[in-house]
């Protein structure tokens, strides 16, 4: 178990996180840009220090600003991924991978990765002559041949394909869950996030928003911050639409998410009107942005069955109240 | 008298070298590192000898290192006598005449040093002497390999500092120009040309050497 409770004074806010992570189980970070989560790994794995808290990794005490502690980078073994690899451009593959590990036990510990990797033909190679992809699998060795106690991840999969990316988190998902470490991922890419964690924390500014379970999170927001950091566009003060969508609520919530999925075109009784400002069409849905009355700008996907929608003109919307989430 | 020139320029380029090297690699990292208000005025001096004139460099560092002078009178209470005119003297008026040669290819060097990879290396455990010799130094090496070279090459090449505090003193100060000078000031027009040509072949073997190895590196 590894838990983190520090505050730091970031350039633009006061950062204070709490976090626990789980043997064997991705924890993924999720937060709009500059919201803080580079600076937590580098926090974490000691490239920064804290201003206070305490840092744990299982029993052993990382950080602790009372007690005086603040072991070097060195000593957390702790392992980071960064986000363009940080490969070692002059040294070979082999010589990439081992350089954390013990020599002992170099050469058995380096092609036990090279293998689990794929790479082993790739051994007395340079990183300039990789692909993305391997690159990112001896970054990701070089890390985990040094057996650390906890694996931190900085937008591993930012610079990869579409392919690639399957590919990877399905290896990684495995290789995680074989070594039982436990893992933290800052990650911008929402789906990504909800494919390869088992739990979420939402940073904004510096502050832990919403913490939890990934398809907890993603279902119910708790606050605006999380909505709009979970990527929910449309999110609205409930006074501004009718007292129909949220009466069975026990409490009158403050806000409504509306996924863009949720309206419709209506002829007759709306919940909701508004004037379309723009529109981008896909290959089985097409995407308007529309001002309501009150407005508020929100997003709308319509299938490529409802009728053309024209810019600049007024259309009456219905709101399908099965998708809505509430924040209190 | 050339042999003892010859011999006394290349000791004086040797140890001028090496202890350039020894203040500049720590000054240089920090100067590509640091953010502190006085780097534009660490800068600026250690850049001063690129313009100055030589004679004026010489001039001041005649009076530092002469008997009136703070490290004259410092070197006199220790040794007996003053830097000025002496071998000492010129290594020290070498090194500052030198020092922007060393310094600014370090520097640039290190600017190009990706700081993850040094960050990567100490969350891989290892510390920071380990970090210098299997992490920084393989990215530096050419603008070590340059500052070696280039520092080396103008303590060789340099006359108007030399002359100043060193005078002209066989087998203690008189260097290879200074030798050169006096050649041509009595009419000795040939050895002159002998000398002048084995110093126009040595800085040419020099620079071929280093673009070479350049070459051979920047490969793979």
């Amino acid at each position: 178990m590894f838990s983190t409770e520090i505050t730091y004074k970031h350039a633009d806010f006061e950062m204070d996180v709490g976090i626990t992570l789980e043997p064997g189980k991705i924890h993924a970070l999720i937060g709009e840009s500059g919201s803080g989560k580079s600076t937590l790994l580098r926090l974490l794995s000691g490239l920064l220090t804290p201003t206070e808290g305490l840092i744990n990794s299982g029993d052993r005490i990382l950080f602790d600003s009372v007690k005086g502690i603040n072991l070097v980078p060195q000593k957390r073994n702790v392992g980071l991924v960064f986000q363009d690899y940080a490969l070692f451009d002059h040294m070979t593959i082999f010589q990439n991978i081992a350089y954390g590990v013990s020599v002992s036990n170099q050469h058995y510990v380096v092609q036990d990765w090279l293998e689990k990797m794929g790479l082993s033909n790739k051994a007395d190679l340079y990183p300039e002559q990789l692909s993305g992809g391997e690159k990112q699998r001896v970054a990701l060795a070089r890390v985990l041949a040094a057996s650390p106690d906890i694996l931190l991840m900085d937008e591993p999969f930012s610079a990869l394909n579409t392919q690639l990316r399957l590919q990877l988190r399905r290896d990684l998902r495995q290789l995680i869950r074989d070594s039982g470490v436990p893992v933290l991922i800052a990650i911008h890419d929402l789906e990504e996030a909800q494919m390869l964690a088992d739990q979420v924390t939402i940073l904004s500014k510096g502050k832990v928003v919403q913490t939890g379970e990934v398809q907890n999170v993603f279902a119910a927001p708790n606050s605006v911050a999380s909505a709009h950091a979970l990527g929910w566009h449309n999110v609205l003060k409930c006074e501004m639409l009718p007292f129909r969508l949220y009466e069975r609520q026990m409490k009158k919530p403050a806000y409504m998410v509306i996924p863009a999925t949720a309206f419709t075109l209506s002829e007759g009784i709306a919940d909701l009107k508004a004037t379309v400002l723009d529109s981008v069409s896909l290959q089985f849905t097409t995407y308007y942005d529309v001002r309501t009355e009150s407005g508020d700008i929100l997003q709308l996907e319509l299938s490529k069955d409802s009728p053309r929608l024209i810019i600049a003109e007024q259309y009456h919307f219905k709101v399908n109240e099965s998708q809505l989430m509430f924040i209190n | 008298m050339i042999e003892q020139a010859i011999f006394l320029t290349i000791k004086l380029a040797t140890i001028t070298t090496i202890l350039l090297l020894v203040i500049s690699l720590p000054l240089a990292w920090w100067l590509a590192n640091t953010r502190h208000f006085s780097k534009p005025f660490i800068e600026a001096i250690v850049a001063i000898p690129i313009v100055l004139p030589p004679t004026v460099l010489g001039f001041y560092l005649l009076v530092l290192l002469g008997n009136n002078g703070a490290l004259g009178q410092l070197s006199h209470y220790f040794t007996g006598h003053s830097l000025a005119f002496t071998f000492g003297g010129l290594v020290i008026a070498s090194m500052l005449y030198s020092l922007p040669f060393v310094v600014q290819p370090l520097q640039a060097s290190f600017d190009r040093v990706d700081k993850k990879t040094i960050e990567a290396a100490y969350l891989l455990g290892a510390y920071p002497i380990k970090v210098f010799l299997t992490i920084v130094f393989p990215q530096i090496k050419r603008g070590f390999i340059a500052a070696c070279v280039l520092g080396f090459a103008h303590t060789v090449g340099e006359f108007g500092v030399v002359l100043m505090v060193g005078g002209n003193i066989p087998g203690e100060t008189q260097v290879v120009s200074i030798a050169l000078y006096e050649l041509v000031e009595t009419l000795e027009y040939e050895k002159a040309h002998y000398l002048s040509a084995g110093l126009l072949l040595f800085s040419f073997i020099v620079l071929l050497l280093v673009y070479g190895a350049n070459k051979t590196r920047s490969v793979r």
